[in-house]
């Protein structure tokens, strides 16, 4: 039995001396001075931000708006008051210059849980919060994305990628990357379809429900199996969970356009073979066979 | 019909520019991505509001000729570099998807 087995790092050593520009979340709504403090309550909610930056209407930066500021402005029930009576000035910024390292120490040093980024006109282009960091360090450290080529024998090959569980930004890499390597092989476009909706479903599910799981993939001559095994909270009524339409994923993972009770229909009327097993409290485990339409040589 | 002359006709906006040389026969409206896997046709124009990451993973997996974002909704930069890296057509309206496919399907895509 051979194995070699590839650990993705994309970071490499120097990571810290990268720009903020790799960390800081773009898009980041313009907020003005003269804008209310309700408007801010909503713009925090719906986006799920800590804090937004002020600007004047030219987007130079004025100051930031938390929601410490916030806290402070509903205890007084002043919702109506315009941001300028509760926004932070003058505030801590970073130029886009500036590395990642230089975020790090100046958040820790002031205890910021966010910096806006500005440009050399004072302009704001995007902020760096304590999660987009966090997030960026702990993708960099995590060697948890392994890719596994094993050939368990004669005429088989196997990979085996780990998902994580609520983790919508890299949803879908491991059934992408799944059919990269299949696309290597000769199989017939149709057979490759059906095992990337498979794939894409089963690691969907993975990631809306459980904390943890992997996704394999066994190709021989003749047949393509698919497994998706997960610690989670597994299902309690199997047949309930195969109807279309049944789902009991949360609103705003549905606001995305999944968890519309298809999933494991669509694995299903995919697979020439379709197996589910699930234990309330330990994980669920999907396994589905595509019979090639052509034989691999 | 070319997806360029579907682009010209209908002055969509390209944001993201995968192969603009395939013909378009079909489409389908939805925004959700299990229906739109399991429904789909290749080579369909996909009208979504959807405009995450994913959107590019289901159109490469079904392999739409172009995903139409509908009703201007803006799509941000990670999502566009995926596109391109995956050379998927992203492209982008101001009419909201029922009229957009009341045009389509006027155009001769039914």
């Amino acid at each position: 039995m051979t194995m070699d087995s590839e650990v993705t790092n994309k970071l490499g050593p120097d990571i810290l001396s990268y720009s903020v520009e790799k960390v800081m979340v773009r898009n980041i709504p313009q907020v003005t001075p003269y804008w209310q403090m309700r408007h801010i309550k909503e713009l925090m909610r719906i986006r799920r931000l800590d804090g937004v930056p002020v600007t004047d209407d030219e987007g130079h930066l004025l100051g930031i708006i938390s929601i410490s500021d916030l806290i402070i402005c509903i205890e007084n029930k002043d919702l109506e008051a315009p941001v300028s009576k509760y926004m932070t000035t003058p505030v801590k910024c970073l130029i886009l210059s500036k590395t990642l390292i230089e975020a790090l120490r100046e958040m820790n040093r002031f205890k910021y849980g966010r910096l806006p980024v500005v440009d050399e006109e004072f302009k704001v282009i995007g902020v760096v919060y304590w999660w987009s960091l966090f997030a960026f360090l702990q993708e960099a450290l995590d060697t948890s994305m392994v890719v596994k080529k094993t050939i368990p024998s004669e005429g088989v090959i196997s990979y085996t990628y780990q998902v994580l569980g609520r983790d919508f930004v890299h949803a879908g890499n491991a059934s992408l990357q799944m059919r990269k390597s299949l696309q290597q092989l000769s199989i017939d476009p149709k057979d490759l379809r059906r095992t990337g909706i498979i794939a894409y479903e089963a690691e969907m599910n993975i990631i809306i429900h459980a904390d943890k799981g992997f996704l394999q993939v066994k190709i021989n001559s003749e047949k393509i199996e698919v497994t998706a095994e997960d610690k989670g909270p597994g299902i309690s009524d199997v047949s309930l969970a195969m109807q279309e339409g049944f789902t009991t994923a949360p609103d705003y993972i549905r606001e995305m356009g999944f968890g519309a009770g298809m999933g494991l229909p669509n694995i299903k009327r995919n697979s020439d073979i379709f197996q589910i097993d699930s234990r309330v409290g330990v994980g669920t485990k999907v396994y589905s066979v595509v019979n090639l339409i052509r034989r691999l040589k | 019909m070319l997806l360029r002359e579907v682009i010209d006709s209908l002055n969509l906006q390209v944001i993201s520019e995968g192969n603009l040389e395939v013909e378009v026969r079909s489409g389908i409206v939805s925004d959700l991505l299990s229906y739109v896997m399991g429904n789909a046709k290749e080579g369909d124009l996909w009208l979504t509001i959807q405009t995450h990451m994913n959107v590019v993973a289901v159109a490469s997996l079904c392999k739409v000729a172009a995903v139409i974002v509908t009703s201007n909704l803006e799509v941000n930069e990670e999502v566009i570099d995926k596109a391109q890296e995956e050379g998927i057509t992203i492209l982008k309206s101001s009419l909201p998807s029922y009229e957009l496919s009341g045009s389509l399907y006027l155009s001769g895509i039914r």
